[in-house]
């Protein structure tokens, strides 16, 4: 490896993070659009790239996975408040920005993602061995451990409504209408998913795209609705010059997050949502911080950590849209790369961490200049404009049905992360050997 | 213990079944997680459809608008003597104030059995992660009624709200109330009880020798945390299992299958790990339920929102999760260092209890005392308060509860 290739590398990463602190403005996009887009200009420009050596384009994707994970949540912090009529429990994220402190939440998930990066960094490298094991081990069990999160989230949801009525059944009814609410978006948000495993109206030639319109319509355009909707006013932001957190908080927060990322990234169908809810209740994690704590920390270990798999020696894991899309192109062969990959998340992770505060404090003064929702109609455009773009008009009919049903979680204050059962459902079913028959049973296949 | 912790266990319970294993690799069976549902299955029945049954006789309600101590205290003073007086059981629940889904309007209730006074004060807002932190910055019981003793009720209350997490300035001043019973109320719940997120706490007054007896959550751990509905356990799991079609096609043999007859197990043995892990708190379980009718009282080992406890719980039911996947597996991922030189493999009896020594020394032991080094350190990382036995059972009541805090 030369020293111009190593230098090119690192250059081309930084242009990475700096196309990914652009994306991270806009509240709703996704790091994954941005490759896709990408990936099709590179294929269509096929013949410019041809010199170019695909460690450069590796890195150049480095850096804007790396950039996205520790900066993407900011906007969102604060261009997307939420109405506290549409939430059954105010997350910590949100509430801070009510208080006044979105800088704060911003830098606590930063101190997380820091955190995460310390281990992918320093950690990861020299534990190839014991992660091959554990692959080898849970590579027959991933069908099953996912039934497992799932069993966990169906039995799990409380009945946050107290169940105010004179009789037992009163009662039953008035608490169990949050449950029945949550069990329909999981079946419905399955059913969907085995539709888009099985029967997807999305173009065979965008099908490297087939998610992209169920996940925007469940998450993303749901949260741009509930941001026009709502009659909150983001007060004056406080942007701190230090944050107070104990050691302690930064050590439990970081552990729940590193065992999140490290879960959802070993097991194919889990996402940090599910996992971050597992591990937190996992390692008796409490209290504010360390929630924002966790969740840096388990985002970029899911991000970051699951891309670094496919370039560790002995294990070359490929999990996650990122790795699947270095894939088509490159080939992971030697430590001189892997550590050049080390270092590049490193040095992009320890700049993205710089950035954090004033990234923040752009937003606060953004927020203070213009009415989020801008932020949000933007989002909204570029994201339909995107799938319409790359899925066509069938994509955007997925996307339509999708946000239909995006939409009742906030409805009827259940969990959101019943929606993840789009992903889990049939890749569990999938991987159980019985999709098939499902999707057969339900008339896709 | 937490649900997770439950969870793993149940799910830890299913792997020790080779038939559980095993079907992994041969039929891509499911008995690992049916493991998990029978291990929370207890708490799901209590939370989810247990207190909605229970009757409540009373309901205390007051609202922002009207923050009146008076209501809740002579409620609970009147509940106390209709159950001394009537010499039947008394039900009362106390609603939350709740604001907003982020704000909680809170209020203390004191019951003291020496003076027969009930005396509540009007407390400030808290919001979810602070309450959620419920208790652990309360002080000790004793403490507490050291300073009643010096103090007064409402001035050790009002202390009580400085140095608890709460939003300042929000507590309104001097809010409070005392009423007075006339019965003789048995000591087995002795504490402040703070009304605060979720659903509020609910008593119940039962006569006991002609005084009264206070049990906190009583719906929570009766039925449902016995081992006589966990032996029916067994029949669902074999159900759920059971080849149906060939009963009906008259081959009776065929019904039960290996899958079955193990879910049979599992299903009850996930549902008696949780009450056995619940029995090491403080808050006991109804544990013969229809031949009992009282919670039994736990081993006092431990409480089932500590933190330690959960954690090395979940920590030893993942490893021997870890340890039967490996060890039941067609091809082993990891042998251990001290089997190095035994052959045989796992299916010989010399090479199991010698990797398994390995694997306990290795896995559990050596990272206990690890941990224990790293606490020692860092002596603020775990609060080891002495609280008092109910202190202990308002919590565990609790505990439950707040599974679903942060998660949506």
């Amino acid at each position: 490896m030369t020293a111009d290739l190593i230098f090119m590398s690192m250059l081309a990463s930084l242009g990475g993070m700096v196309i990914a602190a652009a994306v991270s403005l806009i509240p709703g996009l996704h790091i994954y659009n941005v490759i896709a887009i990408t990936m099709l200009f590179t294929f269509t420009a096929v013949d410019v790239f041809s010199g170019v050596d695909p460690m450069i384009l590796t890195a150049f994707m480095l850096g804007m996975v790396v950039g996205f994970s520790m900066l993407f949540t900011v906007s969102s912090q604060f261009f997307q408040p939420n109405d506290e009529s549409f939430r059954s429990i105010m997350l910590p994220h949100e509430r801070f920005l009510l208080e006044g402190r979105g800088h704060e939440a911003v830098m606590l998930g930063g101190i997380g993602g820091l955190a995460g990066l310390f281990f992918i960094t320093l950690a990861l490298p020299v534990l190839s061995g014991p992660l091959s094991i554990v692959l080898k081990l849970i590579k027959p069990h991933h069908y099953w451990i996912l039934g497992v999160v799932i069993v966990f989230i169906l039995m799990t949801e409380w009945p946050k409504d107290h169940g105010v009525g004179a009789n037992p059944r009163q009662r039953l009814q008035d608490g169990w209408v949050q449950l029945l609410m949550g069990y329909f978006t999981f079946f419905t948000a399955g059913i969907l998913g085995m539709f888009i495993f099985y029967r997807t109206l999305v173009p065979v030639g965008s099908a490297f795209q087939s998610l992209m319109p169920v996940f925007v319509g469940l998450f993303s355009v749901p949260s741009f609705i509930m941001t026009f909707v709502t009659k909150t006013r983001i007060p004056p932001q406080h942007a701190c010059q230090s944050v107070q957190v104990r050691k302690t908080d930064i050590a439990r927060g970081s552990i729940t997050g590193f065992i999140a990322g490290a879960f959802a990234g070993l097991n194919p169908g889990m996402t940090p949502g599910p996992a971050l809810l597992l591990s937190g209740h996992l390692t008796c994690s409490s209290g504010e911080k360390q929630f924002l704590i966790g969740g840096g920390a388990g985002r970029l270990l899911y991000y970051v950590g699951a891309l670094l798999l496919f370039f560790l020696p002995g294990v070359y894991m490929r999990r996650g849209g990122a790795a699947i899309n270095i894939s088509l192109f490159f080939v992971p062969e030697t430590t001189e790369q892997f550590l050049l990959v080390c270092g590049i998340i490193a040095m992009i992770g320890g700049i993205s961490f710089l950035l954090l505060s004033p990234f923040s404090r752009l937003c606060i003064w953004l927020v203070s200049r213009f009415d989020y929702r801008i932020f949000s109609w933007t989002g909204l455009l570029i994201l339909v404009g995107l799938t319409s773009w790359i899925t066509g008009w069938q994509g955007l009919l997925i996307l339509t049905v999708s946000t239909m049903l995006g939409i009742v979680p906030n409805m009827w204050h259940t969990r959101r992360i019943n929606l993840l059962a789009v992903l889990m459902v049939p890749i569990c079913l999938n991987m159980a050997g019985i999709g098939p028959r499902i999707a057969h049973f339900l008339g896709l296949y | 213990m937490k649900g997770i912790t439950h969870f793993i266990s149940g799910v830890a319970v299913a792997s020790c079944f080779p038939e559980a294993v095993g079907s992994v690799f041969t039929a891509k069976g499911f008995l690992l997680p049916l493991g998990g549902a029978f291990g929370v299955m207890p708490d799901t029945l209590d939370f989810r459809l247990a207190r909605y049954i229970w009757n409540y006789q009373h309901v205390v309600r007051i609202n922002e608008n009207d923050l009146n101590p008076r209501i809740p205290a002579e409620a609970v003073a009147a509940a106390i003597d209709e159950a001394a007086e009537t010499g039947k059981s008394v039900t009362l629940r106390m609603d939350i104030i709740r604001l907003s889904s982020s704000y909680y309007r809170t209020y203390l209730v004191f019951v003291d059995e020496k003076k027969k006074e009930v005396t509540c004060l009007i407390g400030p807002l808290k919001t979810m992660g602070q309450v959620m932190e419920k208790l652990e910055h309360m002080p000790d019981v004793e403490l507490v009624r050291e300073s009643i003793e010096k103090h007064g009720v409402a001035a050790t209350f009002q202390n009580i709200y400085k140095i608890t997490p709460c939003l300042p300035e929000t507590a309104p001043e001097k809010a409070f109330y005392t009423a007075k019973f006339k019965a003789d109320v048995i000591n087995t719940y002795y504490s402040e009880t703070e009304v605060g997120i979720f659903s509020g706490p609910d008593f119940e007054f039962v006569p006991r020798d002609g005084k009264v007896r206070m049990d906190f959550i009583p719906w929570h751990r009766r039925w449902s945390h016995s081992l006589t509905v966990g032996a029916l356990m067994g029949p669902i799991g074999f159900a759920l299992l059971a080849d149906w079609s060939a009963l009906f096609s008259g081959n009776f043999s065929g019904f039960f299958t290996p899958g079955s007859i193990a879910a049979f197990f599992i299903a009850m043995l996930a549902f008696w790990t949780h009450i056995l892990e619940d029995q090491t708190g403080f808050l006991g379980s109804n544990l013969f339920y229809p031949f009992t009718k009282d919670r039994s009282v736990g081993m006092k080992w431990t409480t089932a929102a500590s933190p330690m406890s959960n954690i090395y719980t979940g920590w030893l039911a993942i490893a021997i999760i870890v340890w039967n996947l490996n060890s039941l597996s067609p091809e082993p991922a990891f042998t251990m260092h001290w089997a190095q030189n035994i052959s045989g493999g796992f299916s010989s009896w010399n090479y199991y209890l010698v990797s398994l020594l390995n694997y306990i020394a290795y896995v559990l032991v050596i990272p206990y005392f690890i941990f224990q080094l790293i606490l020692g350190s860092f002596p603020g990382a775990v609060k080891r308060r002495k609280r008092s036995n109910v202190e202990m059972m308002e919590i565990e009541g609790y505990a439950g509860e707040q599974m679903d805090s942060a998660d949506s």
